[in-house]
């Protein structure tokens, strides 16, 4: 795949990512290059150890590379500061973790409406907004309950929405279905699929789960850190 | 620059964290509480001390304000004496500033029993001039007091009276130095015996009419001293300048020069209040620290979300800032209720009567009436608040610090 970065959201450069120190020195992420196109819907998948969850985590500022390049939406990652970084997570990016990762002493609206009031929306339209997304994804009525009241697909959803709450460029969602049983996994792709269709919101993730990358319109195969496949998917 | 929005988001996670582990939360809150409540109730015990020490000095014929002859501070003799200028001084003070004055002869004299003799101070007084303004016009507890400036009798304390074996009624003569240098002697019947919240004050004094005392020493209508009491202990300098610009050619003291040792003994106390202050918020800072960090070692995983999600690091020492700041509000509210609450039970003061010896020669009662002042809760307050936040910036700062991946991972 070649690089245009007018239509590409993300772009990555040689990027190496390596933990330890010599002897045991791992290389989670070798030499990869890779670029995704605005309103991708993009799987990583692999072996366990490949390197898809850091290189989600690189792409979405968590990390930074040993090596190489990383650009977001038209901005070198590699080059910013921890505030910058954070900056770029708050106003880009959207994140879907396998464990949920709900702040638990705040119920589902208020969890969907932190992120835009991390970025200053008026408490007004936070509260609408986030309404009006947590009953978009089936949550009507479930709004005040705190994470430990829901179920794990439930929690999910509200993570779904909050990933989304702000209009993010990119969602990163590592292993999202990981955790849930097979009607609410499936429910979930359904989600992120009219998500990325109807709000153009460019999705990648990482999964073991043959479900989700057969939903996905670009499969990426990655072992040992390596990209050793990359095709597309005709579209669902 | 933190916006209104993330306030109130940084708000809300602090009060809802700090409402989390409640058990943990109350007994930190009530160790910060325990350290204000013993700052502040300390502090009031230590101010009844030094107070009624220096009303005591105060009260001991000081006043807040004394005017002398230039040589009678170094030289309280006979021959250091000066006009009588009460009234200019008094006309040149804003009413309402001082509640009085007094004009003394204040000599140092001998008096006699028939069986011992010793060394005092004689006071000639205007006793219409003293109510209000010294214990000796208030003080006597058997027989009458002075009556006039012209009395011919001599009032003198219980302590004396015991020690020199005489009584009221009986006769004692006093001796001491006219202005010409010349033996001044007299005889006096005890009209009058007075009990003085300190044993050395009844031992120290004797006292006649001004008059008499005048004729006696040949003094004419010069005087020793003007005493003079304001408002409070406060105000005494203002005073001291307004008295200095009317009588240029005295020597006017207030009464932190004119009683050293009880001024010492409250400057010393203020730097022992500020140092125990800084021992109790130390020992409480501790506690805070510990707490926090065991906090933010529970919530690694929350701080690691919060900021994949795009908080910044200086909201993440913020937050866990605000939830120090809600455990020392709590503290201090219950610290300063409890303390208020312990000088309002002792308001009908503490009786140290089993130290009694011990406490007069610091020039204190027997009884110690606890006293709150507002400077003292602000300090002890500031003190826990400043220092405790500034503590608590360390664990908040190792929590924005925390590196997000690993964060995200741990398991508890």
């Amino acid at each position: 795949m070649t690089a245009d970065s007018g239509a590409m959201i993300v772009t990555l450069r040689h990027v190496t990512r390596e933990y330890g120190a010599a002897p045991n020195l791992v290389r989670a992420v070798d030499d990869i290059s890779l670029s995704v196109e605005r309103g991708g819907f993009v799987s990583l998948f692999g072996p366990s150890g490949s390197g898809k969850s850091t290189l989600l985590n690189l792409i979405g500022a968590l990390d930074r590379p040993t090596n190489g390049e990383i650009e977001l939406d038209g901005q070198r990652l590699d080059l910013l500061s921890r505030d910058e970084l954070a900056q770029i997570r708050l106003n880009k990016i959207g994140f879907i973790f396998q464990a949920y990762n709900l702040v638990p002493v705040l119920s589902a609206v208020e969890n969907v409406e932190f992120v835009m009031q991390l970025g200053g929306v008026p408490q007004g339209q936070c509260r609408s907004r986030a309404m009006e997304l947590l009953a978009e994804v089936g949550l009507a009525g479930l709004e005040h309950r705190r994470p430990g009241e829901l179920s794990g697909g439930q929690q999910q959803r509200v993570a779904v929405a909050r990933a989304i709450v702000d209009n993010p460029a990119l969602v990163l969602a590592d292993e999202p279905t990981a955790n849930l049983d097979s009607a609410s996994a499936h429910n979930l792709l359904e989600l992120m699929r009219d998500l990325n269709r109807s709000h153009g919101v460019t999705f990648i993730f990482s999964t073991h789960d043959k479900l989700v990358m057969e939903s996905a319109r670009r499969l990426i195969e990655l072992k040992d850190g390596k990209i050793i496949s990359d095709s597309c998917q005709a579209s669902h | 620059m933190i916006d209104a929005q993330s306030w109130l988001v940084l708000w809300k996670l602090a009060s809802r964290n700090v409402a989390r582990n409640r058990r943990r939360t109350a007994l930190t809150t009530l160790a910060v509480g325990l350290g204000v409540w013993t700052s502040v109730a300390l502090a009031a015990f230590a101010r009844g001390i030094s107070g009624e020490m220096a009303d005591n000095a105060i009260y001991d014929l000081t006043g807040h304000v004394q005017v002398h002859h230039p040589d009678y501070p170094q030289d309280p003799v006979v021959s250091n004496s000066i006009p009588d200028s009460s009234a200019k001084i008094m006309q040149a003070l804003p009413p309402g500033v001082v509640l009085g004055s007094a004009a003394r002869v204040r000599v140092p004299a001998v008096v006699r029993s028939e069986k011992k003799a010793t060394g005092v101070t004689l006071v000639g007084i205007d006793p219409d001039a003293e109510h209000g303004l010294s214990f000796i016009g208030d003080g006597v507890i058997s027989g009458r007091p002075i009556e006039g400036p012209d009395d011919q009798g001599i009032v003198i304390g219980q302590k004396l009276a015991e020690h020199l074996q005489t009584a009221l009624g009986r006769r004692v003569v006093v001796m001491s130095q006219d202005v010409n240098g010349k033996l001044a002697e007299r005889g006096f019947r005890i009209t009058g015996i007075f009990d003085a919240e300190l044993e050395a004050t009844e031992k120290a004094f004797i006292f006649c009419g001004r008059g008499t005392a005048q004729q006696l020493l040949g003094l004419g209508a010069q005087i020793s001293e003007i005493s003079i009491v304001g408002q409070n202990r406060d105000g005494a300098d203002a005073i001291v300048n307004a008295v200095q610009a009317a009588v240029p050619e005295a020597a006017v003291r207030s009464w932190r020069k004119a009683a050293p040792f009880a001024d010492a003994l409250l400057r010393v106390q203020n730097a022992f209040l500020k140092f125990w202050f800084l021992i109790v918020v130390i020992a409480v800072s501790f506690g805070l620290i510990n707490t926090i960090f065991m906090s933010i070692f529970e919530r690694a995983r929350e701080f690691g979300l919060i900021q994949s999600l795009g908080m910044r690091p200086h909201n993440v020492i913020v937050q866990v800032a605000l939830e120090a700041f809600l455990v020392l509000l709590g503290g201090m509210v219950i610290g300063n209720c409890g303390a208020w609450l312990t000088v309002r039970a002792l308001s009908g003061g503490v009786d140290l009567s089993r130290f009694a010896r011990g406490m007069e020669m610091m020039g204190v009662s027997r009884v110690v009436y606890p006293t709150i002042l507002a400077r003292d809760i602000i300090t002890a307050n500031l003190f826990v608040l400043v220092l405790c936040l500034l503590g608590s910036l360390y664990p908040a700062w190792k929590a924005s610090r925390l590196p997000i991946l690993e964060a995200l991972h741990r398991t508890h």
